[in-house]
């Protein structure tokens, strides 16, 4: 798992984890809407999370965890 | 991330979110997911999960590419198919293991001057770089250099890896008068009453309980033969005397104090950086204590400082002597120096303190120890 977490937040059951500016992990995510390099929208258990950036990058994906690595820019609770 | 096997797949075929979310529900764990366009994506999967990967992709629909593995995976990959390249790695391989059955180095530490004699021996014995670890006999070198260099007195030698260590200690000449021979006798080198004599060599001048004074001879050097000749020899022995020993300490127990007179003086001086306006001079005490006191007037934007300057006359007062923690003093000194003046081999009996005032309030404190001792220092004379 990761080692050090500079910004950790609830939200509806789901754990975000910001690592950086370059490493998000989340656990308790519901799948992918929709994925490119620059965008990343997650489905969670009540909303969903828009993850923006450059090189974005899916290092693992998981049944319940998935961790983005990249230059994360912008994260949005929808 | 941990460092696994990997095997990467290009995926080809709309709905790429689709895709990844459906295999995440058939329980596949997907690394390094990299978007490549709208059409396409890459990613990697355990090698154990490859086969059911495949399955299900064409079971969905999606063209795939496995690509060339990861890792060391990949490397054997790469071989496979190329005798040559396996012949070699396999001829390598072989070399590496040879030459670690080898010596690549011989490492000769503390041999100094006898370096040469030792490669001289080296050379002989057929041991020299590149030579096998199994024809030399460690032991047999460390036998046979301790015989052939009598003035080396160990030897350790080892492997070390492909290194061959040889570590020599040099003999070690005794230093002092160990080899001295010149004939002559030993004298007393303090009085003292003879407690035991132990004579080595020579012959002994003195018997137990006998005053002997500092000089005096305590061991002849020479020896009486049977045919009656006399024979110089350099005489040895410990002979130990009931000695004394003392240290003295001087201490000054006087004080002088100053005391105000109740006479004093109050200079007052207006400052600023370009000079001063002082009310009055310094008085001319012959010794004074002074207090100077600093009031800035206009603040920190203007610099003006007034001072205050108070002279306190004073006078220099003999204060009583404090006799006993002078004398106190004193014997610690003393005891001190008397301590440092005895060797560790010397048996202190008895030791005390005597303590005088002397001229000018001064304490003299004498350390006296009564110890056995031993005397006698080698003195080259020759014995008539």
């Amino acid at each position: 798992m990761l080692g050090d977490f500079s910004g950790v937040s609830g939200f509806g059951g789901v754990r975000v984890v910001i690592s950086g500016k370059d490493r998000l992990l989340v656990e308790e995510h519901r799948g992918i809407l929709a994925y490119s390099d620059t965008k990343l929208l997650l489905r969670l258990a009540d909303g969903k999370l828009s993850v923006s950036g450059e090189t974005l990058e899916i290092s693992e994906y998981g049944e319940r965890d998935i961790v983005v690595t990249g230059r994360i820019k912008q994260l949005e609770f929808l | 991330m941990k460092k696994r096997l990997l095997y990467p797949y290009r995926i080809t075929g709309a709905g790429a979110e689709k895709l990844l979310n459906t295999l995440r529900g058939e329980g596949f764990a997907l690394y390094g997911i990299a978007w490549e366009n709208v059409r396409r994506v890459s990613f990697s999967v355990s090698p154990d999960q490859c086969g059911r990967l495949e399955e299900s992709l064409q079971r969905l629909g999606f063209e795939y590419e496995r690509m060339p593995p990861e890792g060391v995976m990949k490397k054997l990959r790469y071989l496979h198919g190329r005798k040559a390249a396996v012949a070699a790695c396999a001829v390598f391989v072989a070399l590496a293991l040879f030459s670690l059955r080898l010596v690549w180095k011989i490492d000769i530490d503390g041999a100094g001057s006898y370096r040469g004699e030792i490669n001289a021996w080296l050379r002989e014995n057929g041991i020299a770089p590149f030579t096998r670890k199994s024809r030399i006999d460690l032991q047999d070198m460390c036998e046979s250099l301790l015989y052939r260099l009598p003035e080396i007195t160990w030897v350790r030698a080892k492997i070390r890896g492909v290194v061959l260590d040889i570590d020599i200690t040099r003999s070690v000449v005794a230093e002092g008068d160990a080899f001295d021979t010149r004939p002559g006798d030993v004298i007393a080198s303090s009085d003292g009453i003879v407690q035991s004599v132990r004579v080595f060599q020579g012959t002994a001048a003195v018997r137990p309980g006998d005053t002997v004074k500092k000089g005096q001879t305590l061991i002849y050097g020479y020896e009486n033969r049977e045919d009656g000749r006399r024979e110089a020899v350099r005489a040895k022995g410990e002979i130990r005397v009931r000695t004394w020993k003392s240290a003295d300490a001087l201490v000054y127990a006087g004080k002088t104090v100053s005391v105000p007179t109740g006479r004093e003086t109050v200079v007052k001086a207006f400052l600023c950086p370009w000079g001063a306006v002082r009310s009055g001079s310094e008085p001319e005490y012959l010794a004074c204590d002074k207090l100077t006191e600093t009031f800035p007037i206009g603040g920190a934007w203007i610099p003006v400082w007034m001072e205050k300057t108070i002279y306190k006359e004073t006078a220099l007062e003999k204060e009583e002597a404090d006799w006993e923690s002078a004398k106190s003093e004193a014997g610690r000194l003393a005891m001190r120096k008397l301590l440092s003046l005895c060797d560790k081999n010397d048996e202190i009996i008895d030791k005390w303190l005597n303590c005088c005032m002397i001229e000018g309030d001064t304490i003299q404190a004498t350390a006296t120890a009564e110890l056995i001792a031993e005397t006698g220092v080698f003195s080259p004379q020759i014995p008539d």
